[in-house]
């Protein structure tokens, strides 16, 4: 029975429904006003930005966009070719390269989001918040003085990052599983150069036995 | 081995470098538009149609239009007074007016009315809309104008202005000072504030002169 990786198969296919849902629906959401005034979507695959309903994607944005496809679809499809050949020499190697790719995704998209809430504090003086709705301040440098603005705001993760994840623990499961699914095709190797001697000893002697 | 190794090395710097090499490509003829969308530089060089609706009559240059004078109304038994203004949304997106608070002071620092917008307003994108403002005045408002009979205009200072937008809050903790001329339909003593009763209705303009 040839020998797979079953987890890795569930990753791979995984990651192509996370393609899927990545490309429409975002990673996690910024909504500023109330009723919205702009919203900044971050994900991967489609980072954007939009204002007055206008969605502005800078050149730059739009490649990193069609790169981070690209780098997971191929994750994807060589975590495919590994998931049903576990067993052959490049296998590992296959495996090295397709698992970790979402692990670096989720792990910069965390870096990305994070430093951005961050440089908001630090540079701006702005206060966003990673999940919730919070009434932020506009810094000071934007109003004139004496006049204090603030201006709602909700962010969000949204199911496509959860999604994230479990693609994230398969990628490592089958990462793990991986010794097990090699060790199983071990057993089904032919006996070993010590053990087809003695079978022909025995067939030399009778030979020689008809021979004589 | 080799090469299995080898082809994930070209996929992994084919993904990267093709993509952001492409866009370098594309617009090497601009590089700051790598990274500046086309709609933030249509605003750079004047082009303000992302916020501004096409459709705004009146509009300067940068699509501001004033709010214009419609009417007024006085009742002085209740010591209120409304302003109805037309106020047209320039932008390209739609305005909730939600509340406009504000106190007007006289010179001394005396409270003479409070202001407040009547109801909230939605103004569409290009479209005008008749914003109404409300007040109470106080008895020292009315002390303060039959002290001064004689006076053509009154200043008075707003202060505590608070605009709400779309919830965007604006809170200007300075004081903003205003002329408003006495005129005859507003502040006859026998018919409008200070008087003795009944009420009037103005349509004549108030003479606003912001220092």
């Amino acid at each position: 029975m040839p020998k797979i990786n079953i987890l890795a198969l569930a990753a791979a296919v995984a990651t192509l429904l996370l393609i899927a849902a990545s490309v429409y629906v975002p990673w996690w959401t910024l909504v500023i006003g109330k009723p919205q005034l702009g919203v900044a979507s971050f994900s991967p695959l489609n980072l954007n930005f939009s204002l007055f309903g206008d969605a502005m994607t800078p050149p730059l944005i739009w490649a990193l966009n069609i790169s981070a496809l690209l780098t997971l679809l191929s994750g994807s499809l060589v975590l495919l070719v590994y998931g049903a050949k576990p067993d052959k020499s490049y296998s590992t190697k296959l495996l090295s390269f397709g698992y970790k790719i979402p692990l670096y995704s989720v792990a910069l998209f965390i870096v990305e989001i994070v430093g951005l809430v961050v440089f908001a504090k630090v540079a701006l003086g702005v206060d966003f918040p990673l999940t919730g709705s919070a009434s932020i301040a506009f810094p000071s440098f934007m109003a004139p003085a004496g006049i204090t603005a603030s201006i709602p705001v909700t962010a969000a993760f949204e199911w496509p990052f959860y999604l994230a994840i479990a693609v994230l623990v398969l990628c490592v499961a089958a990462r793990l599983y991986h010794k097990k699914a090699v060790k199983g095709s071990v057993n089904d190797l032919p006996p070993s150069p010590s053990a087809a001697n003695d079978n022909q000893g025995e067939l030399g002697s009778s030979s020689r036995g008809i021979v004589t | 081995m080799q090469a299995v190794s080898i082809i994930l090395i070209l996929i992994s710097l084919g993904t990267t470098v093709v993509p952001v090499g492409a866009a370098v490509y594309i617009c090497r003829d601009n590089l700051p538009s790598l990274v500046i969308p086309p709609e933030v530089q249509g605003l750079i060089d004047g082009n303000g149609s992302l916020f501004f609706a096409d459709n705004a009559s009146g509009s300067s240059s940068t699509g501001f239009v004033m709010p214009t004078f419609v009417s007024s109304t006085v009742d002085t038994q209740a010591k209120t007074f409304s302003v109805t203004v037309n106020v047209t949304n320039f932008l390209n997106y739609g305005l909730n007016l939600n509340a406009i608070n504000a106190t007007a002071l006289a010179p001394d620092g005396t409270e003479l009315t409070s202001i407040y917008l009547s109801a909230p307003v939605t103004i569409q994108a290009g479209q005008s809309e008749l914003v109404t403002v409300s007040g109470q005045w106080t008895q020292a408002a009315e002390d303060y104008l039959n002290s001064h009979p004689d006076a053509t205009s009154i200043s008075v200072t707003l202060s505590n202005i608070v605009i709400d937008v779309n919830s965007i809050v604006v809170h200007d903790t300075q004081t903003q000072s205003t002329q408003i001329s006495r005129s005859q339909d507003l502040f006859d003593n026998g018919n409008g504030i200070g008087g003795n009763g009944g009420s009037g209705k103005g349509q004549g303009p108030i003479d606003n002169a912001e220092d």
